[in-house]
């Protein structure tokens, strides 16, 4: 059946690009896609990418696991299962000659979904933090440093500046569970980072001076059409916060991936006013995974791709211009498996690619002018 | 009398049969069905529904596999058929978890919101599947 599901994606595609070629083009997109150029390979599920202030390019990945074991237990699990977990998660550097080198290595949990490293990047005042992995309640070990932590990259060498394990146990705001999962990290309108936790279903503030942890909004559970086996059988799935942006007004954006079967149509950006409270932005999409504003101040999404009721759509994946209600669109289309972006001041795209995928097939590419400079 | 009283059993020989093979050619597309509504294919792979998902493990040769299963050493259910050990999967899935895929974080559900008859279209398309003639996608 395979070959009906790809020969769909392609009248798809085909369709869609017939379409757009028919419409008067945005006067804020450009008329003609540009053509990728890969700028970095070899990578192991590319899950972050940030271009520093100085032209050098970071890219994480998920790593490989290693030979170190772990006994776990997660929520639904009749019984505990072994995984196996080592430093082998990296961050690589791309410097702007093109030469790419390992800058620092954090650990790599394999569970069957893949393995689970380093995520997401900020800059705060020069220097470079990195999201790292997850933990919970149910793993029988003590966590492992630069685990469930916020890291700080001095020179390539890890150190924890926070972690969100010892502040879920504490605080665990949203109760079902208590698991983290550190997965997106931006610089806050009043320079402090700003996290998304994609286990806790929380977004959180790392306070600058004391790194303690303050709960700034909880996601609610979202409508699903089965059961859901870590919450009872409930038909409901995990919000799954997996990225957090402002607007130049300081306006806080965060985007909800939507669990397990992921709908299409079922993810969106909701906005997060300052008590707390959470209203929808942009709704109909699937599957985001970051969420970033542009050079020119507009937000951009990341969808990762689309699982139907068939499974992953393979080259479904999508960058989208972030709108209200039903208004985004998409810039990129046919994408393998994209999960972040990050943004040059002169428009420049740099976009992960097969961030899900056999080891070795991670690649950043970069789409020259996707959007309009700074 | 005699011809047309033999007649008269020939559906329900017709219909024994058909159950033995996992169903009508209506209730196997109604597994289909169900099988797509309920996103199973999200998580597993199988030829039948035209699903490539990942996240469970996949559903070609169901029959065969579950015969393996519950002979097994390391199954912890309760079944003795491959027609049991699949409802079983579908209602109390917590029993046993294929190894490979019991640390997923994408536990299988139990589908107790599903009727009498939705569980055993499931079981029946899983023991003995007939791809719909035409696509399913």
């Amino acid at each position: 059946m395979m070959p009906r599901v790809a020969s769909t994606w392609t009248v798809l595609v085909l369709a869609s690009l017939a379409c757009a070629s028919q419409d008067e083009p945005s006067p804020d997109v450009p008329s003609t896609t540009p053509e990728p150029v890969v700028v970095a390979r070899g990578l192991n599920g590319p899950i972050g990418v940030h271009l520093a202030a100085d032209g050098t390019l970071y890219v994480s990945d998920s790593g490989t696991g290693g030979e170190d074991s772990v006994q776990v237990e997660w929520p639904g699990m009749a019984e505990p299962v072994t995984l196996n977990w080592g430093e082998s998660a990296r961050i690589v550097r791309i410097d702007p000659d093109g030469s790419q080198t390992d800058f620092a290595m954090l650990p790599s949990l394999v569970i069957p979904e893949g393995p689970q490293g380093a995520a997401r990047f900020a800059e705060l005042n020069g220097e470079l933090y990195v999201a790292s992995s997850a933990w919970g309640e149910g793993v029988a070990v003590a966590r492992p440093k630069n685990v469930a932590a916020i890291v700080h990259l001095a020179h390539g060498t890890p150190a924890e500046y926070a972690n969100t394990m010892d502040f879920e146990k504490r605080e665990n705001p949203e109760p079902a569970h208590v698991e983290t999962n550190p997965f997106d990290l931006t610089v806050g309108p009043d320079n402090a980072l700003w996290v998304t936790d994609a286990a806790g279903n929380t977004l959180l503030r790392v306070d600058p001076e004391t790194h303690a942890i303050e709960l700034k909004a909880v996601f609610a559970m979202m409508p699903s059409p089965i059961p859901n086996a870590a919450r009872g059988g409930a038909m409901e799935t995990e919000p799954v916060p997996t990225a957090v942006a402002f607007d130049g007004s300081g306006t806080t954006y965060v985007s909800l991936l939507g669990g397990l079967p992921f709908v299409p149509g079922s993810s969106k950006v909701v906005r997060v006013a300052t008590d707390g409270s959470v209203t929808d932005y942009a709704t109909g999409l699937t599957m985001l995974t970051d969420l970033v504003t542009g050079p020119d101040g507009q937000l951009y999404g990341v969808s990762i791709g689309e699982f139907t009721d068939q499974g992953p759509v393979p080259n479904s994946g999508a960058v989208l211009r972030i709108g209200p209600g039903t208004t985004s669109e998409a810039l990129l289309t046919g994408l393998s498996f994209p999960a972040s972006i990050a943004f040059a001041p002169n428009g420049d795209a740099y976009i992960t690619l097969n961030a899900l995928g056999e080891p070795g097939t991670g690649e950043v590419v970069r789409y020259a002018g996707l959007v309009p400079p700074n | 009398m005699r011809v047309s009283a033999w007649f008269a059993f020939v559906p329900l020989i017709v219909a024994a049969c058909e159950a033995a093979q996992g169903g009508t050619e209506a209730e196997n597309a109604e597994g289909l069905r169900l099988y797509r509504a309920q996103y199973c294919g999200t998580c597993h792979a199988f030829t039948a529904a035209g699903t490539a998902g990942v996240f469970g493990p996949p559903h070609d040769g169901m029959r065969a596999i579950a015969e393996q299963r519950i002979r097994s050493t390391e199954y912890a259910g309760a079944a003795t058929t491959a027609e049991a050990y699949i409802r079983e999967s579908l209602l109390e899935p917590g029993v046993y978890r294929v190894p490979q895929y019991a640390a997923t974080r994408y536990a299988m559900p139990a589908y107790t919101s599903l009727t009498d008859d939705q569980v055993d279209a499931l079981v029946r398309l899983l023991l003995d599947p007939r791809p719909v003639t035409g696509g399913t996608s």
